[in-house]
């Protein structure tokens, strides 16, 4: 710690709550949306996109990425790339799956 | 041995931070980093594996959401619901742990590390109640389908992860706990903890053998010793002679619970080793920061597993 440290403690409280309420929602969207009459296709990516939007949250906040210097964020997201690649890759195939879920 | 314990409720006078390189940050924490990005390319690929099984079975799959097998589903989602809230709240205590050591608390350190491995033990028993609760009472098992294969080899993957981040922690809270020391090369302490895991190891695998039908006598009379003697380094080594010689010839020998016996019995000494690594080191919050950042990652890695094994 060069400067001096800073007190988060307001801004942690506020990430916990988020991901608290997040929880429930993508619990009950996963327990009852179909039911509801959301399409397969929808819930899959609703429920993905809150999972990432959490993570992003974790790292960002709890991990610093935030107030860290840059160079570890650049290390942080580099598997995302690799990631990106691999899913790519891999719909290819999974798109001409016999039981493709959407 | 010169021994200067730190009695003072704060430690900033004494703190002495780790430079930072040409990264505008430490080194800890760049190889930290470094570390987990490889971790998430691991758990990377056991996810690919698992969407990969999962989509090519589309709607067959056990799911909450597939009307065919919803009255079927063997998880329970709201205990694990309840588990990912335990883990997040252990996340929160983390990151206040952090924000104690950047200012210099040090019972501040040790409350919030304590409660982050309450909800970490906590969250481990509550796995553990579940796979009894699969396994006895849903006859689920990891060569039974895909579903539970996969479903054990990601949630074991991570709860590994957990039980790693506890011992982690507490190296990290007792040493805190415990005060700077000014260590030796080697010490006697040194050798009765060899001595402890030695002999925990010998036990361990002499149990694990003992009880592996045939083929087991020159294990037992040649094998033991490399083994006991060198703990965890021989891993590979014996795993190769176990896999290509006594497989074929023996009968296919209990390699995961040699691991198993292998690591549980290098635990004391490990745990010894970095108790004096943290005591041995002045940077206390670089090391409270880098656990932190360990722990947050196994969080975020069970939030988007909650969310494709247990939701999906």
């Amino acid at each position: 710690m060069a400067h001096a440290p800073t007190n988060h403690t307001k801004t942690y409280l506020k990430i916990f709550g988020a991901l608290f309420v997040l929880t429930v929602v993508e619990v009950i969207i996963g327990m009852y949306a179909i039911s509801w009459g959301l399409p397969h296709a929808g819930l899959y990516i609703l429920l993905i996109a809150l999972a990432l939007v959490k993570a992003g949250l974790v790292a960002v906040y709890f991990m610093h990425l935030k107030y860290d210097a840059k160079f570890l964020s650049v290390i942080a997201y580099s598997p995302l790339a690799v990631a990106s690649i691999l899913i790519l890759l891999l719909a290819l195939e999974w798109a001409f799956q016999p039981h493709w879920i959407f | 041995m010169a021994e200067v314990a730190i009695h003072a409720n704060d430690v900033h006078e004494d703190v002495h931070p780790a430079p930072a390189t040409s990264t505008g940050t430490t080194m800890g924490k760049v190889f930290m980093w470094l570390f987990l990005c490889q971790d998430a390319l691991m758990f990377m690929g056991l996810f690919a594996a698992y969407l990969s099984v999962r989509i090519g079975a589309g709607s067959v799959w056990p799911s909450p959401n597939n009307h065919g097998t919803a009255e079927h589903y063997p998880l329970d989602i709201n205990l694990t619901a309840l588990n990912t809230f335990i883990l997040i709240c252990s996340s929160v205590t983390m990151v206040m742990a952090v924000q104690a050591a950047q200012f210099g608390k040090r019972k501040s350190i040790l409350k919030w590390l304590a409660l982050t491995m309450l909800g970490g033990a906590i969250f481990l028993g509550v796995q553990v109640y579940e796979y009894i609760h699969l396994i006895t009472g849903d006859g689920m098992g990891m060569g039974k389908s895909l579903f539970d294969a996969t479903f054990f080899s990601l949630t074991g993957f991570h709860g590994m992860h957990v039980f790693s981040g506890v011992m982690y922690l507490g190296a990290i809270l007792i040493g805190t706990a415990m005060g700077y020391k000014e260590y030796k090369q080697t010490t006697i302490t040194d050798w009765i903890f060899r001595a402890i895991s030695v002999g925990l190891t010998l036990y361990f695998v002499i149990n694990v053998l003992g009880s592996w039908k045939d083929g087991g006598w020159f294990l037992k009379y040649f094998m033991i010793l490399p083994l006991a003697l060198f703990p965890a380094y021989f891993i590979p080594v014996v795993g190769m002679v176990l896999f290509f010689w006594f497989g074929p010839f023996a009968g296919w020998p209990p390699i995961p619970h040699v691991a198993v016996s292998l690591v549980a019995g290098s635990l004391p000494y490990v745990m010894y080793r970095g108790i004096r690594w943290v005591r041995s080191r002045r940077d206390t919050p670089e090391i409270v920061e880098i656990v932190g950042l360990y722990w947050h990652f196994v969080d975020l890695i069970w939030i988007i597993l909650f969310t494709l094994v247990y939701l999906l």
